[in-house]
């Protein structure tokens, strides 16, 4: 009961930022997707079409709306850790939150949760959404492969990194230029090291272990963070 | 009942003193007569809006001055004054100490000890008829 | 089994260099009203914090309901209301919605109709936004929403901060209404000394982090006292005189306060200089600004007395 009552609020705290991000893409991804695509000609790539995993992606009409999305993404990641974990800082509410019969942990799972259901109920499911209109609806333009799908949900989950790094930097309470500084430094270089790779998989792995470099010592600052 | 309680937290006697005097007060003046039973401790508490326990002590102190007498379980109720027999020495004395101030108050006002006197017998009396015109 | 349900040991919290709480040894018994005072920045929140377990201590211990604070159980959390400074509630959500969110988490607890009530006597319609309220109205909604939990404990930091004279008076029937029923027991914190006096059975006075005094309000009542002497002569030996913690002067008059000294260690002194002495009553106030002021009295704004 009262895990579900602070899913609840949670989710109503971040719900603006979830409908903003998700009419945007809803305006722009479609806009994009039904609009016909050329093909793209590289001639000095020519050579390597056959092994570039994302030359397929770029050659469908949902190639264009992949950086509307990251940039969505990265902007939801930081709007839901600045609902979550900077502005009750500001607004004094956190001996509120928690002086309950729930432990920190919980808290801390529950916003995890609600984030994570936040970037997949409007990124994800609109997302899916562009997916499917193209690959049943759109016939101007080659059908994007199901990997294209895969490559949304990484671009998504980047949105997360950010979530957590500045997630850590807000209860960190060290000085700015120290170690508060650190996650923010450490997300730029997880962007590039996460797309570095050519293969899914590893850009998945790299994401997966950026993720957890950050969780990890987020969960123990917030568990011992004095408020 | 006859009684209405009135304090003023914040002034310079302490709250249980100033129940204490005005219960006393309307003891003296036949507002409450022996055996009238005093409003229970937390009804008292709940109306003046403050610590039981210091209406508590009020009680305690008048019960200990010899005007009231507490039954358990049953209340609080006030004795009849003609019965005391605990005027000891040191009430009286007390007593004195307060008539002292009174008359010092009386001189520096420039009355004379025999206008001081006069005055202080025409108080009684003012105050004994006061309460003849409460009781019936 | 101690009847203490709440006991601080050594308490002591430093903010980088500068004490906040210096070895705090506090003593809360149940059923007890506890007035906590102090001037502005004494620690009087640092300590509530770091009973709550809020605050990390840098030396000493807390222990609430037996368990230590800085591990304080969920179960155990819910049997203690806690009022911030400031009552400080999720801005966006209205009244209904925050009693939905407070009920879930006492669901055994909660009293529906004494919330209903409670905004009924304060005139709050539940659609309201807490954003929308005044600090005044967001009290009485942090008031009701602590007090329908039906909190075993209840700790407050300065709840009357910045309200008006009758959302103080209904803090203050809440308290009673708490205290009223059995085993319950308060501890707040509180600049508004005659609201101290009303409820308080027992007060600490902290002074710049430390327990300065820790015993029932009428011993405190009883303890500091006035005097009023007049000497024959004017250098007047004032430091000989016991317990002294505040006294003012002039030629052959002095005004001094006591703490803890016998009426006829006073008289016996004065007798000793040939002075003339007089009780002068004191109201709550005077005892705290003279028990935790300067020694010497020294006005901001200081002007010759008419000799």
């Amino acid at each position: 009961m009262k895990y579900l009552a602070l899913l609840r609020k949670e989710i109503r705290e971040c719900l603006p930022w979830v409908l903003l991000a998700a009419g945007i893409l809803f305006i722009f991804g479609f806009q994009i997707v039904i609009q016909p695509t050329t093909f793209p000609y590289y001639p000095d790539d020519e050579a390597k079409e056959e092994i570039d995993p994302f030359y397929l992606f770029r050659w469908s009409s949902l190639s264009g709306a992949g950086s509307i999305l990251l940039f969505l993404s990265l902007c939801l990641g930081a709007a839901f850790s600045i609902r979550q974990f900077w502005f009750p800082s500001f607004t004094r509410t956190w001996t509120f939150l928690l002086h309950r019969n729930i432990t920190r942990t919980a808290v801390f799972f529950v916003k995890i949760t609600a984030a994570v259901l936040g970037f997949a109920l409007s990124l994800l499911s609109l997302w899916t959404l562009l997916f499917l209109y193209s690959v049943f609806a759109v016939d101007y333009s080659p059908p994007p492969m199901p990997h294209v799908w895969l490559e949304g949900l990484f671009l998504i989950s980047q949105g997360l990194v950010v979530y957590f790094a500045s997630s850590l930097s807000s209860v960190l309470t060290a000085k700015w230029y120290t170690t508060r500084l650190f996650p923010v430094i450490f997300v730029f270089m997880s962007l590039y090291f996460c797309f570095y790779p050519k293969t899914p998989a590893l850009n998945f792995l790299c994401t997966g272990l950026s993720m957890l470099i950050l969780a990890l010592p987020l969960w123990q600052e917030f568990r011992n963070r004095q408020f | 009942m006859a009684l209405w309680v009135q304090i003023s937290p914040g002034s310079k006697e302490p709250l249980y003193v100033q129940i204490a005097s005005q219960i006393s007060r309307a003891i003296a003046l036949g507002h409450l007569r022996p055996g009238d039973k005093l409003p229970p401790v937390r009804k008292l508490a709940e109306e003046l809006v403050i610590n039981p326990n210091t209406v508590a002590r009020a009680y305690l102190e008048l019960e200990q001055q010899g005007f009231v007498a507490s039954k358990t379980g049953s209340g609080t109720f006030v004795l009849d004054p003609a019965l005391q027999d605990n005027k000891d020495l040191a009430q009286l004395n007390l007593l004195g100490q307060r008539i002292d101030t009174l008359i010092v108050q009386g001189l520096n006002l420039g009355l004379t000890p025999e206008k001081l006197i006069e005055f202080f017998e025409n108080r009684v009396r003012r105050f004994l008829s006061e309460q003849n015109k409460r009781s019936p | 089994m101690n009847d203490f349900v709440l006991q601080t040991f050594q308490l002591t919290k430093y903010y980088h260099k500068t004490p906040a709480l210096d070895h705090l040894n506090l003593c809360v018994p149940k059923g007890c009203v506890y007035g906590l005072l102090g001037r502005n920045g004494s620690g009087k929140t640092t300590a509530i914090k770091l009973i709550l377990g809020l605050l990390a201590p840098t030396a000493g211990r807390a222990e609430v309901f037996g368990h230590p604070s800085d591990n304080l159980p969920p179960s155990l959390r819910s049997r203690i209301g806690y009022i911030t400074e400031g009552h400080h509630l999720e801005r966006w959500m209205t009244i209904r919605e925050l009693e939905h969110f407070q009920k879930a988490f006492y669901p055994d607890q909660w009293d529906r109709r004494f919330f209903a009530e409670m905004l009924d006597y304060f005139e709050l319609s539940p659609k309201r936004k807490i954003k929308t309220l005044s600090n005044g109205q967001r009290a009485q909604v942090n008031l009701a929403l602590t007090l329908a939990a039906n909190p075993e404990l209840l700790i407050m930091d300065d709840p009357m901060l910045g309200l008006d004279a009758a959302v103080r008076r209904q803090f203050l029937e809440g308290m009673v209404h708490l205290i009223q029923k059995e085993g319950r027991t308060i501890l707040f914190s509180s600049h508004i000394l005659s609201d101290v006096e009303r409820v308080a059975d027992r007060i600490a006075v902290i002074d710049k982090g430390v327990l300065r005094a820790d015993c029932t309000l009428e011993e405190f009542r009883m303890q500091i006292r006035k005097y009023l002497f007049e000497f024959p002569q004017p250098n007047i030996p004032v430091d000989t005189l016991p317990g002294l913690i505040y006294s003012k002067r002039n030629q052959q008059m002095l005004e001094a306060t006591v703490v803890k000294t016998p009426e006829e260690a006073i008289y016996e002194w004065a007798r000793r200089h040939q002075a003339a002495v007089e009780p002068v009553p004191m109201s709550i106030e005077d005892q705290f600004i003279e028990f935790t002021g300067p020694k010497q009295a020294r006005k901001l704004f200081s002007w010759e007395m008419p000799v």
